[in-house]
């Protein structure tokens, strides 16, 4: 659904986006990760018809962004990540204002059927009435999702859509997103907030100073970051024993890290070794009495910060 | 020995009020940090730059006009005529230098004070203003020193062009001190008032706006109020006269040495213009400091907060109950939108968003209108004329002023991608934009309308002048309109478009005229014949002197059982067709010129917004 082909922009000097090739496929939630200024939302505009890029090609549902502006329109909702409302209008009149700008029909109650529908998808029925600028900022969030579903876009091109909500409603955002999934919709969504992004995302991206270091399944991201599993284990004994099982256990091909603290070792595996027997073996043949033993999942942010160097444009 | 003793420890500021270092002194008042900083953002602003060289471009390319237009033949004349041509340029350069310096420096003040406290309320830096010991006096202080200083380096920036016209003659000294103190005098008061208005509104544009419409009310409004008091045939008192920095600069060029009243000579005119304008700045930034002041408490009382999700505000410790959030405001319902979105939306659009502004706006004007329907008789010439030319110009001002904020203000308030990522074709949103905002100042054509129409029933006014003003009013709201939009799209700040908006009508109806007028009558006969198309086409798209043109034969003329006869370029008996024909083709001329402008500007609309398609 988006193919993006050696993208570049500048803006005067700087580039924002250095040659990005990325294709999303339909039913995908791509998520976007990356430091402020590495070039998400430069990519996101360009995709809805926003910004000229320099240099490169970019496809939504086969038309390129060079000659099919219009086309593309129709098919992308873009939301970007500060959502400029109307003040003098209703919650109603603005859905109702985007929904004549995509051409949707007032004939036979069409517009107000759908607006009615994005209303009731995102839980501001109650809210119909309300004035746009006296809503709090969840909310006007939760607008901006129901301006982008109105016309049926295909293409989600979310920027930062969790930024200022609160965790109700960045659960239901999440579980939002997850339906629209199900409907068969490519997303792609942007944020800081990596944990959300691991849960919704099917596949991510991970983009420093206009460079893309990764794209790809999560599970290859941390294969890509030589990221291993980790795991906690607690020691009956003293800190001592724990120092000395952590100098044995280093030493082991299949460990990448030991770290001690008091009677605590944290154990960070070789990438691709899978299982924890060996551990238990090695801990109980030096002597040690494991108190406990607790398998630490994966984290993105761990793959991220391995991925990237922190650098910004 | 024994530690001095602690000193004891300062108060803590109480609940609500701005913490104070002691008081300021002036130096701090106006070179204080806030000065430093807005120097130094102004100074990485692009547009500062332009501004000057626009400015500096403007006025040399007006003086190389002037020198030419009033040159061209001398190198045919005898040697002591040619000398005396040239004599004759210096002081007319000087004169045309010093009123377009003033109108320049008057538009562009607004604009550049304007946005002072309104991005710092859209960027909430006010709250962290308020933690620290700067006193609001000390911030209005510094913000306005540092647009001073911006608008003294453009003075300043002119006065190689002013030195040099010294080359071919004389230059009256007076004049140029006069024209640099009322200048300066007219940045300070408009500066100040745009602070003002900024610190009350939160769109620069409407602070600008305002601004410009309340220097208006201080300096052209006494005139106009004096001459109506005496019915336009006595001339005001002088103290009148000096609430114009324009009028005094004008009664310097009637020869240096008019006695305006006894004891009042044109000196002390100017004088007391430049103190007069000094004075409104004053009050003008005295007030903004005081309104400021309870500004950032508010906000930093924590104001309602439509784009924060944040906790609200916990109460003090000293069990202050915290200042209430108020509930989302609701209608109890909500309109149904017909027709296009953007004409549906701009058409909705309050010009002013304050109930309380709004009402006193409009009191203000029924008030004015009372005022001058008692004090001018219905079938008082001079009442038709201010009902015609008043409307004309209210309304090519405020077309000209809300115009490129139909596009400005979108992006300011980040609307503007919504709108861009929408399906709309770019010449639906220009033209839905530009016919609602012609069309949201239906109130004014439709009572100049009701005037005349009320005055050829009673027989006053010749019907035919309905049609002259209908063609005038319309092109005069249409170009304003577009020529608006074409630079909102062009320039990314809407105070920016807006100053320039008005610049081009002002360069249009005020500027051509008077150069070309100015350059005429210097010019040798050969000269003067080249220049005369040129002149009539000035006064031909210019509607005040038309509305006079077409005004005049209709209240001399108004039964229905003779036709009035014109005068027009010499001749004075031309028919109401030949004229009609006249107004109908420069006037459709303009409008065509706007709608050709703003298609070009729809053509080129994904350049400008920089969409790829």
């Amino acid at each position: 659904m988006i193919e993006i082909t050696d993208l570049t922009h500048r803006y005067g000097s700087l580039v924002a986006l250095d040659r990005l090739t990325l294709h999303i496929g339909p039913g995908e939630v791509f998520g976007f990760i990356g430091p402020n200024g590495a070039g998400k939302s430069t990519a996101m505009k360009i995709l809805a018809c926003l910004l000229r890029p320099t240099a490169g090609d970019a496809r939504v549902c086969g038309h390129r962004v060079h000659d099919s502006g219009d086309a593309i329109r129709g098919l992308v909702g873009y939301m970007p990540d500060f959502l400029g409302v109307y003040e003098d209008l209703t919650v109603d009149e603005y859905l109702q204002f985007f929904a004549a700008a995509f051409r949707i029909p007032a004939r036979n109650g069409k517009r107000a059927a759908v607006v009615d529908s994005v209303l009731q998808l995102t839980d501001l029925t109650a809210k119909r009435h309300a004035m746009v600028d006296s809503l709090s900022r969840g909310m006007q969030q939760r607008l901006g999702v129901a301006r982008v579903l109105l016309h049926e876009p295909q293409v989600l091109l979310l920027d930062e859509p969790a930024s200022g909500l609160d965790p109700r409603a960045r659960i239901e955002l999440r579980s939002l997103l997850t339906e629209l999934r199900n409907m068969g919709k490519c997303i792609m969504v942007s944020s800081h907030i990596l944990t959300e992004l691991a849960e919704m995302s099917t596949s991510i991206g991970i983009i420093e100073r206009g460079t893309l270091l990764f794209a790809g399944p999560i599970g290859e991201a941390f294969a890509r970051a030589g990221a291993g599993e980790r795991i906690a284990v607690t020691l009956e004994g003293g800190p001592a024993d724990a120092r000395a099982i952590a100098a044995d256990l280093a030493s082991d091909p299949r460990v990448r890290s030991v770290a001690a603290e008091d009677r605590s070792l944290t154990i960070e595996l070789a990438p691709a070794v899978n299982g924890h027997h060996f551990l238990i073996e090695a801990v109980i043949a030096r002597g040690g009495r494991i108190a406990s033993f607790t398998p630490r999942p994966l984290k993105l942010e761990e793959a991220f910060l391995r991925l990237t160097r922190g650098a910004v444009n | 020995m024994d530690a001095p003793a602690a000193p004891p420890a300062a108060p803590a500021n109480p609940a609500g009020s701005l913490p104070t270092a002691g008081r300021p002194g002036p130096l701090a008042v106006l070179f204080g940090p806030v000065f430093l900083k807005e120097m130094l953002v102004l100074g990485r602003h692009r547009s500062t730059y332009w501004t000057r060289a626009g400015f500096v471009l403007l006025l040399a390319g007006v003086a190389a006009l002037v020198f030419f237009g009033a040159t061209a033949d001398a190198s045919r004349l005898p040697g002591a005529s040619a000398l005396q041509t040239l004599q004759r340029v210096a002081p007319l350069l000087a004169n045309v230098l010093g009123f377009l310096q003033l109108t320049a420096i008057t538009l562009v003040a607004p604009g550049l004070a304007s946005s002072a406290v309104c991005d710092e309320k859209r960027a909430r830096t006010l709250p962290t203003l308020v933690t620290t010991p700067l006193s609001a006096l000390q911030i209005v202080g510094g913000k306005l020193t540092a647009r001073l200083a911006q608008l003294m380096l453009l003075v300043i920036s002119a006065a190689p062009l002013l030195l040099s016209v010294r080359v071919f003659g004389g230059l009256d000294a007076e004049f140029v001190a006069a024209s640099v103190a009322l200048t300066l005098g007219s940045a300070l008061a408009t500066a100040a008032l745009a602070l003002l208005f900024s610190t009350w509104h939160t769109r620069a544009a409407a602070a600008a706006a305002f601004a410009l419409a309340t220097y208006g009310l201080l300096t052209v409004a006494p005139f106009f109020t004096a001459m109506a008091i005496g019915q336009f045939r006595a001339p005001p008192p002088w103290f009148v006269t000096a609430t114009s920095p324009f009028l005094c600069l004008s009664a310097l060029l009637g020869g240096g040495r008019i006695v305006v009243a006894p004891g009042v000579g044109t000196t002390q005119l100017w004088l007391i213009g430049a103190a007069y304008q000094i004075a409104i700045g004053i009050a003008a930034a005295a007030l903004a400091a005081a309104s400021l002041r309870r500004v950032m408490l508010r906000e930093a009382a924590g104001r309602p907060d439509p784009g924060g999700e944040g906790p609200a505000p916990a109460a003090a410790g000293d069990g202050t109950p915290a200042p209430a959030v108020p509930a989302t405001k609701k209608r109890p319902s909500s309109r149904t939108l017909t027709g296009s979105p953007v004409f549906w939306r701009e058409y909705r659009r309050p010009a002013v968003k304050s109930r309380t502004a709004r009402r006193t706006l409009v009191a203000s004007v029924l008030l004015g209108l009372v005022w001058l329907y008692t004090h001018l008789p219905f079938h008082s010439e001079e009442l038709h004329y201010t009902v015609a030319l008043v409307s004309v110009g209210v309304l090519a001002l405020l077309n000209a002023q809300s115009a490129p904020g139909a596009v400005g203000v979108e992006r300011e308030a980040r609307t503007w991608d919504a709108l861009l990522t929408s399906r709309l074709s770019p010449a639906s949103i220009l033209f839905a934009k530009a016919g609602a905002a012609v069309a949201r100042v239906w109130y004014i054509p439709a009572y100049a309308l009701a005037h005349f129409g009320v005055a050829a029933f009673a027989g006053f006014v010749h019907p035919i002048f309905f049609l002259h003003l209908t063609l005038i009013l319309f092109a005069c709201g249409l170009l304003p309109v577009c020529t608006g939009l074409v630079l909102g799209l062009a320039v990314r700040k809407a105070t920016t478009a807006s100053s320039l908006n008005l610049l081009v009508l002002v360069g249009l109806w005020l500027v051509f005229p008077v150069l070309v007028g100015l350059m005429g009558s210097l010019a040798p006969p050969a000269g003067r014949h080249a220049l005369k198309p040129l002149a009539d086409a000035g006064l031909a798209i210019n509607p005040f002197p038309m509305i006079v043109f077409a005004l005049g034969p209709a209240l001399r003329t108004p039964s229905l059982a003779y036709w009035p006869r014109y005068e027009w370029l010499g001749r004075d008996d031309l028919d109401p067709l030949g004229f009609s024909v006249i107004l109908a083709g420069s006037f459709g001329a303009l409008s065509v010129i706007g709608l050709v402008a703003l298609l070009v500007a729809a053509r080129r609309f994904n350049r400008l917004t920089d969409r790829p398609s």
